[in-house]
């Protein structure tokens, strides 16, 4: 009995170890994001400061710090959540079909072109940025949504055909052909009873891609301009020459961030699963 | 309901051999046919095909005398029980029976009183405000029975719906689908690669084996009149006894004679064998063949010094007893037959028997050819 309660206390040190080093960063940032210009950079770093909402309203065009307001930056969010949620939108209607076609047709090399897919998401991005980058200038597809979104399918592409094959594959092909023996067309089976069916794992592949691209940096750095870069770049305009904008950034963050941590506690039992499915088949 | 022909229908999956090679056979309105055949022979394709479900490379399938070959499974009307039952997992069991009537687009009340009916003839009328997941693997099977009776399609199609329910209800599943037969007189076309089921359920059997159809016939003509060796061997339970033999015809004797060991032969005297069989096994003289008999009709007695018309003397192995019956092993010259006898019998393991075989009771087959000698 006190064993078992010393080896409990121990896990839960651990635990509260484990908990301090991945929270600490994020509640660093979060405490940042209320601090004043002044209390930011001071040292030793103020646990205890009066908080302050100027970075806020200095990101929505409500004040200043300084003399800076932050309205660039909802630019920038507005451009991540265009790219973000273009991406997956194409990658949907382009892999879910794929998806489904891997799952439950037979063909020739399907494995292999499955693999191929899915080998997208190893190619480091650095490698290939660079011809895209002269391409892009050729085809003027630089700093245009277009062009980004069509990158970014490099990253929810893949993630979205592995992911959605895995919940199909997991509906009995029997059910379908019930469904359609007993007078649906296969679009209507599609749609109606597969669909349905798949639909906590297709939504959990979507935030998911959606949070990837979200938090995609190089493609926008290297390909889009500042009319056309998401959050994760535009952050950088806080780096100013001679001066860093250390409050700014930090609410800028904290904002950028919120919709990441909505969706994905929202679909977090899904996709698990999704994954470690995805993984072993 | 409606009649089912097909004729010599072909699959191809895109593989350099064809799935099903030239299916050819006829199901009468109102009759009960069973496909039987071992794991991948084509079953399934064969039946998918009659639903819709697969197109057809090649060849013709007539329900009711029309071709459907192009036609979609909701244009010709057949339902299908599936070996998982495949139940609508989000539907309630009501919801289940009542979908097919509901694509339909029949009216509520028509639904309701079907879906009622339907679930009172197979006692489910208890579980229809249940889902699914909850049921037991007897309340799923009748659910999906159900869900294919509840329309009076034109031809009622089952994959292997038995292979998931628990041995110690299957018996009484059989029946239902059995019973379901007789009282609704619907066409139905059973899948399933187990024997004893086939045998039970089928008006007529088609027997398939890699692709072809190996033969079409009742329970009995598959048992006593097997069309070759694969039916022979396939049938029956336990198997036929099939042994190599060398045939010869003269001197008033015929005897087939071991081809392991010449000096043991079963013997038949050519005045108790009916003219045509003679005349029928006259072309086989000085040649090969396999001979075969039943379990049940392999006799075990006391070995005698005269002995007499096709019989053998061999040394009993084991000997189980199963109730209304026993079973015996008995050795051959390294060769084991088995032997259908009495519940108990007079001799023990290790004792000399002998075995013998009336000359009705035998069959035997070119094995060049596979198929049995006819007479
Ligand atoms: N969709 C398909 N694509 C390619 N080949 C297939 C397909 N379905 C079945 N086959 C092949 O066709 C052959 C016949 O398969 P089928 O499912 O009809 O056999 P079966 O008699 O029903 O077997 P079982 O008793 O295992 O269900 C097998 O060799 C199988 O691998
Ligand atoms: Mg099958």
């Amino acid at each position: 009995m006190k064993e078992t309660k010393g080896k409990l206390l121990l896990v839960y040190l651990g635990m509260l170890l484990l908990g301090i080093y991945i929270l600490a960063p994020v509640t660093w940032i979060v405490m940042m994001s209320f601090k004043s210009k002044i209390d930011v950079i001071s040292v030793p770093p103020k646990f205890i400061f009066t908080p302050t909402f100027d970075n806020y309203l200095a990101l929505f065009g409500l004040g200043k710090v300084g003399l800076l307001t932050g309205t660039t930056f909802l630019s920038f969010f507005k451009n991540s959540l265009i790219l973000a949620l273009g991406s997956v939108l194409l990658s949907i209607v382009l892999g879910m079909p794929a998806a489904y076609a891997f799952a439950r047709l037979r063909f020739k090399a399907k494995e292999s072109l499955a693999f191929t897919f899915l080998s997208f998401r190893f190619v480091p991005e650095i490698t290939i940025i660079l011809p895209l980058y002269v391409i892009y200038q050729k085809l003027n597809l630089y700093n245009t949504y277009t062009g980004l979104i069509l990158v970014y399918q490099l990253i929810s592409l893949p993630f979205i055909i592995w992911m959605m094959r895995s919940y199909f594959e997991e509906i009995p092909v029997a059910i379908e052909q019930a469904a359609r023996t007993d007078g649906y067309s296969w679009g209507r089976t599609f749609f109606r009873m597969v669909l349905p069916l798949a639909a906590p794992g297709v939504a959990a592949s979507l935030v998911l891609a959606f949070i990837f691209c979200w938090n995609n940096f190089i493609f926008g750095l290297m390909l889009g301009g500042t009319n056309t870069q998401p959050v994760t770049v535009g952050l950088l305009s806080f780096m100013g020459t001679n001066e860093v904008q250390w409050g700014l950034m930090a609410a800028a963050t904290v904002i950028a961030v919120i919709p990441l941590m909505v969706l994905a506690l929202s679909v977090q039992r899904y996709m698990v699963r999704g994954l470690t499915l995805g993984a072993v088949k | 309901m409606a009649k089912v022909e097909l004729e010599n229908v072909h699959k191809n999956y895109g593989a350099k051999e064809d799935a099903v090679k030239g299916a050819t056979f006829t199901c009468e309105d109102g009759e009960f046919i069973v496909l039987l055949g071992p794991s991948g022979c084509g079953k399934t394709t064969t039946l998918r095909m009659i639903t819709g479900l697969e197109s057809i490379t090649s060849g013709t399938i007539r329900l009711g005398g029309r071709v459907v070959n192009n036609l979609t499974p909701q244009q010709r009307n057949v339902a299908m029980a599936f070996e998982t039952y495949a139940l609508y997992p989000p539907l309630t069991v009501y919801e289940n029976i009542a979908f097919p009537l509901q694509v339909m687009k029949r009216s509520k009340a028509e639904i309701d009183k079907r879906v009622h009916e339907v679930a009172a003839s197979l006692s489910i009328s208890d579980i229809l405000d249940k889902y699914p997941e909850g049921l037991a693997g007897g309340q799923k099977q009748r659910v999906s029975l159900a869900r294919a009776l509840v329309r009076e399609p034109t031809v009622f199609l089952m994959d292997e719906p038995l292979s998931h329910v628990d041995a110690d209800v299957r018996y009484r599943a059989r029946a239902e689908i059995k019973h379901i037969h007789t009282v609704s007189h619907a066409t139905m076309i059973y899948v399933t690669h187990d024997q004893v089921e086939a045998v039970a359920l089928a008006d007529r059997v088609v027997v398939m084996d890699l692709g072809v159809i190996q033969q079409i016939g009742t329970p009995l003509d598959l048992y006593y009149r097997p069309a070759n060796l694969f039916v022979a061997g396939f049938i029956g339970e336990p198997p036929m006894n099939l042994i190599p033999c060398n045939l010869t015809l003269d001197g008033g004797m015929l005897r087939a004679s071991w081809q392991s060991r010449p000096d043991l032969e079963w013997r038949y005297q050519t005045e108790n064998i009916p003219e045509t069989a003679l005349r029928a096994l006259q072309a086989h003289h000085n040649r090969p063949v396999v001979f075969g008999v039943r379990p049940q009709r392999l006799a075990l007695r006391a070995p005698d010094a005269a002995s007499s018309d096709g019989s053998l003397t061999g040394k009993l192995l084991v000997h189980e007893f199963l109730g209304k019956d026993g079973i015996a092993q008995a050795e051959v010259d390294g060769t084991v037959l088995e032997c259908i006898t009495a519940p108990s019998i007079p001799f023990q393991a290790g004792d000399l028997v002998s075995l013998s075989a009336a000359f009705e009771d035998v069959l035997f087959f070119d094995p060049d050819t596979t198929r049995r000698i006819e007479y």
